[in-house]
């Protein structure tokens, strides 16, 4: 450890900037890698030693294969279809839910509250939530990891808090005005929280797609996989004979390397694209987790 | 409130009700009936009888976990790799939020952040992925090895090298996102102390000593405390995709062992009493945990 006296505080800031940046780079790289690695010819690339840079023989050919494959192609349609129908389900459970937990003189709102937060204590356990998609009869279909996720206690409890802080008294003059709990909710608390709604719907939708282990467990036949499934066949199961059609037999070893990065990068590519705007509400999110204590 | 009273107001709000149905259901039917279905680690299983035609055998497949070789591996591995997670992954955002903090350039500082908040939005398989072909044979960190006078080996079948890829890639991953509760605290240190601090002819270290991390020890003990409260819940969904038989002797936890046994073997009674066994654990560590937290601060779970 540096002592106070000795510290020299240009020394200091120049060391602090270059450690900043060397994680920066550290952080970033991999992805970098898989962007040009998605680009490059999959035998040069295999050849090619150390850091890479730049995409080694440029080609498309990993894109052309990844773009015109039934199985990648309804993998990312499935993924859109999980995050639309479910954080659809999740944002509607957990605002009527939401609401009515935030109103003060709710009876029993404190033993409701508590019947969610025991769940986060208590895991409901892998093989009896197993057995039960399979007795509801929602094995194999997408509503199965819909069903299971439909509302997430945390974010429950970041939006009552927040409903919480709105001002009575704007409730009490709609309330005057003959409006009843479904139009308050929809017409007051709604917009006047689109932070937090905001917010909620990226956590629940970044979940539901970035999630494989339920859809794994659940959705046996490939036609339902999401895109996360489908990438973990590729480049953890190396399960590549799907991918490969049209590839001459010696080039397939070539190209089967690039797929993996491209695909990686096409699952990847809607957190990317959204991510200034993810970052945003995030970090937002976060403090009002903690802000609830 | 007489009973009469509670009734009538029940009876105004039933639209608040109704709204909370969705609710009920869902956790009634997806939370609450499968913790019952629980039961059937004291039953025989077989899903041609059902959950209520299995004859009870009573603690049978505890008895025959504890009795088992897995027992000692599982609870070892989660135990190492927990704990390891914890040394490592704990300090690291603190003092990644401390050399922000010390940054004085508000783009810098905004670029390190942003960069370093990204791997945590990108999914575990992706993240994995890039782990697997990393380490293959041919893969990024064995160009490294060799550049660095090693051998190339595949990394990921090697026993010895599981927990330092398993935590590493988790520090890698959740740095960032961990820093920012840490740097909302320091935002919130008074600016007139360092005035004063600097004043009495303190330095920047010695600011940080005398200042920053006292401000900051109330956030840093209650994280703790809450992060132990996790500590036998380690990402299996993660350990299952980078481990493999090969490396299952320091790989294998509690979790991903009752997923292998129940639905890959078919044991559904077996995995179900480990499951429940790792449920209890965890929740009772979780309220003791929680109960410290509301003792010594007014942050906790609930």
């Amino acid at each position: 450890m540096v002592s106070g006296k000795t510290l020299n505080p240009l020394s200091f800031d120049v060391w602090n900037y270059i450690v900043l940046a060397a994680l920066g780079v550290l952080t970033m790289y991999p992805f970098y890698y898989m962007i040009v690695a998605s680009f490059s010819t999959g035998n040069s690339l295999l050849a090619h030693q150390g850091v890479l840079l730049w995409p080694v023989d440029p080609t498309f050919i990993a894109y052309e294969k990844v773009a015109s494959n039934p199985k990648i192609v309804r993998g990312y349609l499935n993924s859109i279809y999980l995050v639309v129908a479910g954080v659809g389900l999740n944002m509607t459970i957990t605002s009527l839910a939401a609401y009515a937990l935030s109103r003060k003189h709710l009876v029993g709102r404190s033993f409701l509250l508590k019947f969610a937060v025991f769940t986060m204590i208590f895991d409901r356990g892998l093989i009896p939530l197993f057995l039960l998609v399979r007795n509801l009869g929602l094995y194999g279909s997408l509503w199965s990891v819909i069903m299971t996720f439909a509302v997430n206690t945390y974010n429950l409890l970041i939006m009552v808090t927040f409903f919480r802080g709105v001002p009575e008294s704007l409730e009490e003059s709609a309330i005057v005005d003959g409006a009843g709990h479904f139009r308050i909710l929809l017409e007051i608390f709604i917009p006047i929280s689109k932070a937090v709604v905001a917010t909620l719907i990226l956590f629940y939708a970044v979940g539901r797609w970035n999630g494989y282990f339920y859809a794994m467990i659940f959705l046996p036949n490939p036609d339902r996989w999401p895109i996360s499934l489908v990438l973990r066949e590729i480049i953890i199961s190396e399960q590549m004979s799907d991918y490969l059609g049209g590839v001459d037999v010696g080039d397939q070893g070539s190209v089967s390397e690039t797929i993996k990065y491209a695909t990686a990068v096409v699952t990847t590519l809607p957190i990317l694209l959204l991510y200034p705007y993810l970052q945003k509400h995030f970090t937002k999110g976060v403090m009002l987790g903690s802000i609830k204590g | 409130m007489t009973l009469n009273d509670r009734l009538k107001r029940i009876a105004t709000d039933r639209v608040l009700y109704l709204m909370l149905v969705p609710f009920l259901v869902y956790f009634i039917v997806f939370h609450y009936v499968p913790l019952i279905g629980n039961v059937i680690a004291f039953k025989r299983f077989t899903p041609a009888r059902g959950i209520v035609e299995s004859p009870w055998v009573g603690f049978m497949y505890f008895r025959q976990f504890f009795a088992s070789t897995y027992f000692v591996r599982v609870l070892r591995n989660t135990v190492i790799i927990s704990v390891t997670t914890l040394i490592v992954g704990f300090p690291a955002p603190i003092i990644l939020a401390l050399m922000l903090n010390e940054v004085r350039h508000t783009a810098y500082k905004r670029v390190i952040q942003s960069v370093t908040y990204l791997p945590h939005f990108v999914s575990i398989v992706v993240v994995a992925g890039l782990i697997v072909q990393f380490s293959s044979a041919r893969g990024l960190f064995n160009d490294i090895i060799v550049a660095l006078g090693g051998t190339r080996t595949s990394l990921l079948l090697q026993a010895r090298l599981f927990v330092p890829i398993y935590v590493g890639s988790e520090v890698w991953q959740t740095v960032g996102w961990g820093s920012i509760i840490y740097l909302s605290a320091l935002s919130t240190i008074d600016p007139n102390l360092y005035e004063a601090a600097v004043i009495d002819g303190a330095g920047r270290f010695r600011q940080l000593l005398a200042i920053t991390l006292p401000c900051l020890l109330p956030t840093i003990t209650v994280l703790f405390i809450l992060r132990t409260g996790q500590l036998l819940s380690v990402g299996h969904e993660k350990i299952i995709l980078l481990y493999n038989p090969l490396t299952y002797e320091t790989a294998d936890v509690i979790m991903t062992f009752v997923y292998r046994k129940g639905l890959i073997d078919l044991s559904w009674s077996y995995s179900t009493a480990v499951g429940l066994l790792n449920s209890l654990v965890n929740g009772f560590v979780i309220i003791t945990v929680n109960t410290i937290a509301r003792r010594v601060s007014d942050n906790s779970l609930w």
